[in-house]
């Protein structure tokens, strides 16, 4: 993520899909194709502010029938902190904008005989991705989406059209159709991988079942929407917990360079977050993670950071 | 080629410590370029496609699921080298019909992207004999790194018959000390994470009593031979560095990653003849840890190669 | 896995059994937990049924049954085999081995598989070269690697 290879698109077309959900169609500024990418990726997008730059995830799909775009849904947010009510009010077609190479943390299962997705609101996006990949290569799949009403279910029309024997639609505001549950984990074959994305009540409510079913974890996939992530680079202190030294770690100097500064030998490789190598022991303190190598369970134990890109709030003490 | 200009372009493999260990010493790629053409190219091509055909079920292997990534790496590679070196290959595209030329080999070939029954042989066999580098290919299945495909004709002493479909802790298992602070499962979290656009490389490094590229598992009898005639008179010359420059590529669609290596040697004497290079190995060798000594094939000639590290130290 | 000894895996809904004639007995303590629990299950000792009836059997099953293979080297293979065609995963499955264990040990010269047991040393059937066995295992093969000395 701190690297700086990234794709310049333009906005071919924008569409709404729904009341609070609009597609956007990217192309690339060359006219050239933009980079393939597997069922499950998202891009990062760099939008402009006044205020700053403004990064968001959108899962990647293309439901053209050109190879070589890039579509992103948008829904509106009500607290939204600008990502969103800046694609929606002030994105136009013909706009350029910077983008990353699509990346991917939501795969599809290798060795699954068959996968079946549990998507809820505008959690349809990574999987229409998906569902393109599985159907090409002929594997097996169904989909069960929840929206309010068939009017707020995003690419209802092409889902239908598309998969017409695959896709289960459940609408909790009218009357006669069932309701999306996870129930429906009982009655999947052997050798099923299920894929869950939505709001995180339903991530839990769904992962919790299928546990409770006695689906191995390895079965189970989920994607969260990351949280925003805003850098701040801000002056902080650190203790270390068995010299007893203390250092500053002013705004504009990483913590890596502050250590090796005063002769504590950490080891490093990339600098940018990637490789891992610079990794320290954190004992006491809040961390800004910005590296892109550790994982969500890495950063929640609050144990390790990694010292070339990520910083302390105040006070940090470390186990060195 | 003279020294100096093998001394130059030779990829020297230290840090800045006098000290070696095992870690994930991976930097970003800049410019991302998977290939490198050296003076050696013609002979090293050559050298490659003939241990191919002697030699198919040691240097080839590839799983039926890798298909649409060998097609990537073809994509990629083709697309590095027209750009990188535009007077030695040409790419003509109509379409998906290609046709690619290598002006130096004087070969034109035709065929149509993405379509295997258009090639005489897979497309990452294919590509892979136009260039010095290996190329293996591990696919992301399921939550891990396998080695589903390759094409290795200068392996380190390993196995590409035997390593293939292991994942990547499988494959590092015989390394002393590589799960150690558990640095196989931060290397593969690493790998993992590698993302399209943003290409990484890093250096390896062993010695070897003789000169040979080949150096398979399959063949070790035989070259492994010339570490027990190492002396202190005959290891400037008998002796090399080898060094395996790394590059590693996430490709998008498939989300496989492409690893290219390209493996440089050196004879000691030529290397010390850069002072501060000397100096910085001599330290690094003295101090070596057994168990990685051990693995890099040293330790049955350590000594006589200090010993003669000692002495050009003297002379200088 | 390939265990020494089976344990009853928790919070399943169901499990199968699955024996040859000489080793049902070994599953005898997990019928009757998965009894008492009250968990469904099915338990079938393998006589002379084709690999036909075994296919159709997993392939019925649902997300949450749990596989325990007991029996000789050979029958555990070929039943493990089976099962993860049939969508089983490695975490779905215990299997024990009673007798000897078939290893293989693949000659790093020749790529020849040679058979052993608990030897450190043997020698290449296919080319005569010395071989010490190691613990590198290739799934592929489902071979160990035997290397050369010099």
């Amino acid at each position: 993520m701190n690297q700086t290879s990234t794709l310049r698109v333009r906005v071919r077309n924008i569409k709404d899909e729904t009341s609070t959900i609009k597609r956007f169609t990217l192309e690339s500024m060359d006219y050239s194709k933009l980079p393939p990418y597997s069922g499950g990726s998202h891009i990062t997008t760099f939008l402009s502010l006044p205020s700053g730059t403004l990064e968001r995830q959108y899962s990647l799909f293309n439901t053209t029938l050109e190879p070589g775009l890039f579509e992103i849904a948008v829904r509106l947010a009500e607290d939204s902190t600008g990502g969103s009510r800046f694609w929606h009010q002030n994105v136009q077609a013909g706009d350029a904008l910077t983008v990353s190479f699509p990346k991917n943390y939501f795969p599809l299962s290798f060795q699954a005989k068959h996968h079946v997705f549990y998507a809820a609101g505008i959690g349809i996006t990574p999987f229409l991705s998906m569902m393109a990949e599985l159907a090409e290569k002929e594997h097996s799949f169904e989909l069960h989406y929840a929206a309010n009403s068939k009017e707020q279910c995003a690419f209802y029309e092409h889902l239908r059209t598309v998969y017409p024997d695959r896709c289960r639609f459940y609408f909790s505001n009218s009357e006669g159709t069932k309701r999306l549950s996870p129930k429906l984990l009982l009655d999947h074959r052997i050798g099923t991988h299920v894929y869950f994305c939505g709001p995180e009540r339903m991530i839990e409510d769904f992962t919790n079942a299928a546990k409770s079913y006695g689906y191995p974890s390895f079965n189970i996939h989920w994607e969260r929407f990351a949280p925003p992530v805003n850098r701040e680079h801000k002056p902080f202190s650190v203790n270390l917990q068995r010299s007893g030294r203390q250092f500053e770690v002013p705004a504009n100097t990483s913590l890596l360079d502050v250590l090796r500064k005063y002769g504590i030998n950490v080891p490093y490789s990339c600098r940018v977050g990637g490789c891992g190598t610079c990794e320290v022991k954190v004992a006491e303190g809040e961390v800004f993670h910005y590296d892109s190598f550790l994982t969500e369970e890495q950063r929640c134990s609050k144990g390790i950071m990694l010292s070339c890109v990520s910083r302390g709030k105040g006070k940090l003490v470390l186990d060195l | 080629m003279n020294s100096m200009a093998d001394l130059r372009a030779f990829p020297y493999p230290f840090g800045d410590s006098d000290v070696y260990r095992y870690s994930n010493n991976a930097i970003p790629l800049d410019p991302p370029n998977p290939i490198e053409l050296t003076d050696s190219y013609f002979d090293e091509i050559s050298l490659k496609r003939e241990l191919l055909t002697k030699h198919p079920e040691r240097c080839y292997h590839s799983a039926p699921h890798t298909l649409d990534a060998q097609w990537e790496v073809v994509d990629l590679i083709i697309d590095n080298l027209v750009t990188h070196y535009p007077d030695r290959f040409e790419l003509e595209k109509k379409d998906d019909e290609w046709v690619f030329s290598n002006v130096q080999t004087n070969e034109n070939i035709t065929f149509t992207f993405g379509d295997s029954t258009s090639l005489k042989i897979e497309p990452l066999d294919f590509i892979g004999r136009h260039v010095q580098e290996d190329l293996l290919l591990m696919m992301q299945r399921d939550g891990n790194l396998f080695l589903d495909a390759g094409q290795l004709c200068f392996p380190a002493n390993w196995s590409l018959y035997f390593d293939a479909g292991m994942s990547f802790k499988e494959i590092h298992s015989p390394i002393p000390g590589f799960k150690d602070q558990s640095l196989d499962d931060r290397i593969l979290q690493f790998l993992m994470r590698i993302e399209a656009g943003s290409p990484w490389w890093r250096k390896n490094w062993s010695l070897l009593a003789g000169n040979r590229l080949d150096t398979s598992l399959e063949t070790f009898a035989d070259w492994g031979q010339a570490r027990k005639r190492v002396t202190k008179e005959n290891a400037g010359e008998l002796v090399h560095l080898r060094v395996e420059v790394q590059k590693l590529f996430r490709l998008p669609k498939s989300n496989g990653i492409l690893f290219t290596i390209h493996s440089h040697m050196l004879p000691l004497e030529k290397f010390v003849q850069h002072p501060p290079w000397l100096e910085k190995f001599y330290s690094i060798l003295d101090e070596l840890p057994d168990f990685i000594a051990g693995y890099k094939g040293i330790s049955l000639y350590r000594k006589q190669v200090l010993e003669y590290l000692e002495e050009e130290m003297r002379k200088r | 896995m390939i265990r020494k000894e089976l344990s009853f895996s928790k919070g399943k809904r169901k499990f199968l059994f699955c024996a040859d004639s000489t080793e049902e007995k070994s599953l005898h303590d997990f019928v009757h937990q998965a009894m008492e629990e009250g968990i469904q299950f099915d338990f079938h000792i393998v006589g002379e049924e084709p690999d036909s009836f075994l296919d159709m059997w997993f392939n019925q099953q649902k997300m949450g049954s749990y596989l325990y293979i007991s029996g000789g080297w050979d029958f555990v293979n070929r039943v493990k085999k089976i099962a993860l065609a049939a969508g089983f995963s490695h975490e779905e499955m215990q299997m024990k081995v009673t007798g000897p264990f078939k290893k293989k040990l693949i000659c790093c010269t020749c790529h020849a598989g040679n058979p052993i047991e608990d030897e450190a040393y043997i020698t290449c059937r296919n080319c005569g070269a010395e071989l010490e066995a190691s613990t590198h295992y290739s799934p592929r093969l489902e071979a160990y690697l035997g290397y050369v000395s010099i």
